[in-house]
């Protein structure tokens, strides 16, 4: 006989929970044998898949055979009995599809949107950091006279550590930006600076080698680094001979002394790759007491508290403050939890979206219940007659809670979808300062609370309608008796309504201006061409460049190497381009315009460009000439180009051409003005003047080490930017790239922000839609039920059609109009608050709004068709009847 | 009138002799036809026929290769057997000799 082999475990496991115990007995018998002889012949995999697609099979065949009184498996079990009523909800609930669609759709959008912001909240303000004791964890701050908090210095550190009592284990941490050369290729990385103790604060072990010793840390001692694991793997293959030996960072040699674990995130530097020793001595000049640009983390005593930290931390800076009077404002400082530091940027934005996203689903859960009531109502005749046939109340209960069983469990799992496509777009928004971002996914913490919220509406949405059908006489439905809500439970149903259909207009309006203000703002002339244009930051540092001449050779070789591409139409480099974020900007002084004050001279976006740039960002030249190669070899003709705002800012209407600027002081010589380009919206696409003035990059007073690097191509440019990367990269490979981005793509992180607040809207704004619909409809649907003896008689007594949908209609305008004027008035409001964002329509556009109340208005008028079709059907004799 | 799933269950459990229970009801159906029609398929078939008493079962012994379990054997009743022989008779007169077109 063949020895059994076990079946996975799970599959069983759903048997015996699910078949009763002779049903089981047979049946998991002969699965079981099965299994055996399947995996003999076809190996387990197979068996297992067979076992798996029985067990699913006959859970199915259960759920759903009901057709067949004492089918076969006929023993009575709770959960089959459970089954049994949930496959009979579903079959009458798919007799109504539109009904099961609305609720189903309403709730998994709300728990969904609840979900993605659960995913997000959960690491970020609910979980502790990912140290050992993380809430020992804090940052202290200097204050000053103003009562703004500051960085600290490496002799204040020192002094700290010493004398406050409250504290275990401290560090000093700086920022740094190191270039790393590896093998192929050489990297600009977000590193930091610490002092040797930093790891043992955090409580985190490298994952292989050593953490920094106390030793290593002091002035002239040989560098020390620690790697993040994911550049060790990045830049160095993973290679575990790593440890000891030396890399070279900005052209000296650093040694290794670990590698962090792949699961450690920098709270202080989410974005940090590579740890340095800080090596300061308080002899150091840059380590004295006004020079504060360190950062201190510490971590509090178990028998202290941040509070007391903050006490002790603050008297201690007092008391150095009367030490050193004069370098010291006497102002204390403070104590800030790492945590809270951490999150503070985003803490209020993620509770005003936890806070919208939880009245929705409030509203929701409450629109479906209601929603549900109605359906209940109409169908209380239907239950009437079960009863009378046998049917007990518990048994229709029953029911009533099985079908909120199959809504909410389908919004549930519909929700988990939506949470799952709506979280990385969320993170994506976020700062990517931010710590444990890479830990945002639907984890059990979110997964639990919309199981939570779903089973919470399984009950509303079924005990309620269960609850009224308790209440009321079954026998009074068959006799048709008057009934109908009392008149408190209508207010407050109506009110709903007009609170859903106020929020919708108010969300849609939001949403239609900020789309409006993304969309004229991608279409402003940003007096760039954006087409198939390409950007990056080059760098020429370290010993090898020296001096400008050889910075500037390094720029112009590569625009060069870049321009012998086929495909590339023009190439320059800038020391800015439009959007990149960069301000980098000049007082500019007209030799005939002479200013009493400096302070006044026009600020301008200086832009030290190489010949070909204009033609690459795609600017124009108005009047005169651009830039070209004649002027990079001229050193005794200076020469710039401004921009027509500059120009007319200037000269007003005169012609610039011929005059001369200087910047950068008196002692700086004028440039003669060869010609005007048109402006360049350079600090955002709603900057309506650019003010730049351009000159070439040989004679400007200096060279920047790091450029930016224009590159125009024929081609569609995501499919060239391989070979431009590869032609720069291969000039010098000890010098890193930076930030490659199309020009295109630096237009829409420049929108980014007001992208997702369009987007935020835009989602609310369906569910608020949705809500608003699903409310009316079940409001005007119901009152059509409650009514139906009155509209008979009416019909009756020769009512018209039009009388009866005039009914109806009278109330679906009453709480329109009313929800309509609510939302206008809220939208005034938000529009108030968006201002800011908005752009091009002057805040409360009142086309916009007049198109949005329009728009709800006709969606508003055609869900209130249903329950008035319903309406004019109503028999006379039908109605008559019933009583 | 039977279904003609319920006449090939019927048939596998005439083919399987006093060995008819599930595993080899399930055997003889994929062997001749092909088709793995699943388990709780195969048994709400069953239990059909045994509501209209085509079949009845009896327990058999557990055994260890079913974990445990005991298996249920099905035969066919008089009302079972007369049953089937009419239907495949039907079948029969139905589709005679001549080529229908879709015999292969």
């Amino acid at each position: 006989m063949r020895k059994p082999v076990a079946p996975p475990r799970v599959a069983a496991w759903l048997l015996r929970l699910f078949l009763g115990a002779r049903e089981h007995e047979t049946l998991v018998g002969d699965l079981q044998e099965r299994h055996t002889q399947i995996a003999a012949v076809n190996g387990s995999r197979a068996a297992t898949r067979w076992y798996w697609r029985e067990t699913i099979d006959a859970l199915v065949s259960l759920a759903t055979d009901t057709t067949t009184p004492g089918a076969y498996p006929r023993e009575d079990s709770p959960v089959r009995h459970m089954l049994t009523d949930i496959g009979y909800a579903w079959r009458t609930l798919r007799r109504s599809p539109t009904h099961l669609v609305v609720c189903a759709l309403t709730l998994g959008l709300a728990i969904g949107g609840m979900g993605a912001i659960m995913s997000v909240i959960t690491p970020l303000l609910i979980e502790p950091l990912p140290y050992p004791n993380a809430g020992r964890l804090a940052l202290v701050w200097e204050k000053q006279a103003s009562g703004e908090t500051s960085n600290t210095t490496f002799a204040t550190f020192t002094d700290l550590k010493r004398t406050v009592k409250s504290i275990d284990l401290a560090a000093a941490v700086g920022d740094w930006e190191p270039t790393i050369s590896g093998s192929d290729a050489a990297e600009r990385v977000q590193g930091l600076r610490v002092s040797a103790d930093y790891f043992r604060v955090l409580g985190v072990l490298p994952a292989l080698g050593n953490d920094f010793q106390r030793d290593q840390d002091i002035p002239g001692t040989t560098r020390v680094v620690m790697l993040s694991h994911g550049l060790w793997q990045r830049m160095f293959g993973a290679d575990s001979q790593m440890i000891g030996k030396a890399i070279d960072i900005g052209g000296r040699p650093h040694i290794v002394a670990g590698v962090m674990p792949a699961s450690f995130d920098d709270a202080l530097s989410p974005r940090a790759e590579i740890w340095r020793v800080l090596g300061y001595g308080v002899e150091q000049p840059f380590a004295c007491r006004t020079c504060r640009h360190l950062r201190m983390l510490v971590r509090i005593n178990e028998n202290s508290s941040i509070a007391n930290a903050t006490a002790e931390m603050d008297a201690a800076l007092r008391s150095l403050a009367t030490t050193y009077p004069k370098d010291y404002p006497a102002a204390g400082g403070s104590v800030v939890g790492l945590q809270e530091q951490a999150v503070s940027r985003v803490q209020s934005v993620l509770m005003a979206l936890f806070g919208a996203v939880a009245l929705i689903l409030f509203l929701a859960i409450v629109t479906v219940a209601n929603l549900q009531l109605t359906r209940t109502m109409r169908r209380e005749g239907e239950f009437a007659i079960r009863a009378a046939l046998g049917a007990g109340r518990i048994r229709i209960a029953r029911h009533l809670l099985a079908e909120a069983l199959v809504i909410a469990g389908m919004a549930t799992l519909l929700s988990m979808i939506v949470t799952y496509i709506v979280t990385p777009l969320l993170v994506s928004q976020l700062p990517p300062s931010l710590p444990r971002l890479s830990s945002i996914r639907m984890g059990g913490l979110p997964l639990a609370i919309m199981l939570g919220i779903g089973a919470l509406t399984t009950l509303v949405i079924g005990v309620l309608p269960a609850f009224r059908m308790q209440h009321y006489a079954l026998a009074d439905a068959l006799r048709g008796s008057q009934r109908g809500s009392t008149g408190r439970r209508r207010t407050l149903r109506n009110t709903l309504v007009i609170v859903e259909v106020a929020l919708a207009l108010v969300l849609t309006s939001g949403a239609t201006l900020l789309a409006r203000t993304v969309r004229d703002l991608m279409h402003e002339d940003s007096g760039f061409n954006a087409t198939n244009v390409l950007t990056m930051e080059i760098q020429a540092s370290g010993p090898r460049y020296g001096d400008d001449a050889a910075i500037r050779a390094h720029h112009e070789a590569i625009v060069e190497r870049v321009r012998q591409i086929p495909g590339v139409l023009s190439a320059g480099v800038t020391n800015q381009v439009p959007l990149g974020g960069n301000i980098d900007g000049y007082g500019v002084m007209a030799e005939d315009k002479p200013l009493p004050n400096p302070e006044l001279a026009p600020g301008a976006d200086r832009y030290v460009v190489t010949p070909g740039l204009l033609d690459a960002l795609g600017a124009r030249v108005l009047q005169g000439r651009g830039i070209t190669a004649d002027d990079d070899r001229d050193s005794t003709r200076l020469v710039a180009l401004v921009s027509a705002s500059l120009a007319r800012r200037i000269w007003g209407d005169e012609s610039p051409i011929g005059k001369r600027i200087r910047v950068g002081g008196d002692q700086r010589p004028y440039f003669e003005v060869v010609g005007v380009v048109n402006d360049l919206r350079h600090r955002g696409l709603e900057q309506a003047e650019g003010m730049q003035f351009y000159v070439p990059s040989h004679q400007w007073f200096f060279s920047d080490d790091v450029v930016t690097l224009v590159v125009r191509t024929s081609a569609p440019v995501e499919g060239m930017q391989r070979a431009i990367v590869d032609a720069v990269r291969a000039y010098d490979r000890s010098q890193p790239i930076m930030r490659v981005l199309t020009m295109d793509a630096l237009m829409r992180e420049s929108t980014g922000q007001r992208r997702l607040a369009l987007t935020l809207f835009a989602a609310f704004a369906i569910l608020g839609a949705l809500l608003a619909i699903a409310g009316l409809y079940g409001v005007l649907a119901s009152s059509v039920t409650e009514r139906t003896r009155e509209i008979g008689i009416r019909a009756a007594l020769g009512a018209s059609s039009s009388n009866i949908v005039g009914l109806v209609m009278r109330q679906s305008f009453a709480l329109l109009l009313l929800g309509l004027a609510g939302g206008i008035v809220g939208t005034l409001a938000v529009v108030r608050v968006l201002r800011s964002m908005l752009y091009g329509t002057t805040g409360a556009d009142p086309m916009t709004i007049a198109g949005v109340v329009a728009a709800a208005f006709i969606v508003g008028i055609l869900s209130s068709l249903v329950p008035t079709m319903r309406a004019l059907r109503i028999q006379p004799t039908v109605a008559l009847n019933v009583s | 009138m039977l279904g003609s799933l319920e006449q090939i269950i019927l048939l596998a459990i005439v083919r399987s002799g006093n060995n008819a229970y599930g595993v080899t009801i399930a055997n003889e159906i994929e062997q001749r036809t092909g088709r793995s029609p699943t388990m709780a398929t195969i048994y709400k078939t069953l239990s059909r026929l045994e509501e209209k008493h085509y079949v009845r079962s009896v327990s058999g012994e557990p055994t260890a290769v079913r974990g445990g379990k005991a298996k249920r054997f099905f035969r066919l009743t008089p009302d079972g057997r007369r049953e089937l022989r009419e239907s495949l008779e039907m079948l029969r007169s139905m589709a005679p000799d001549f080529d229908l077109g879709f015999e292969t």
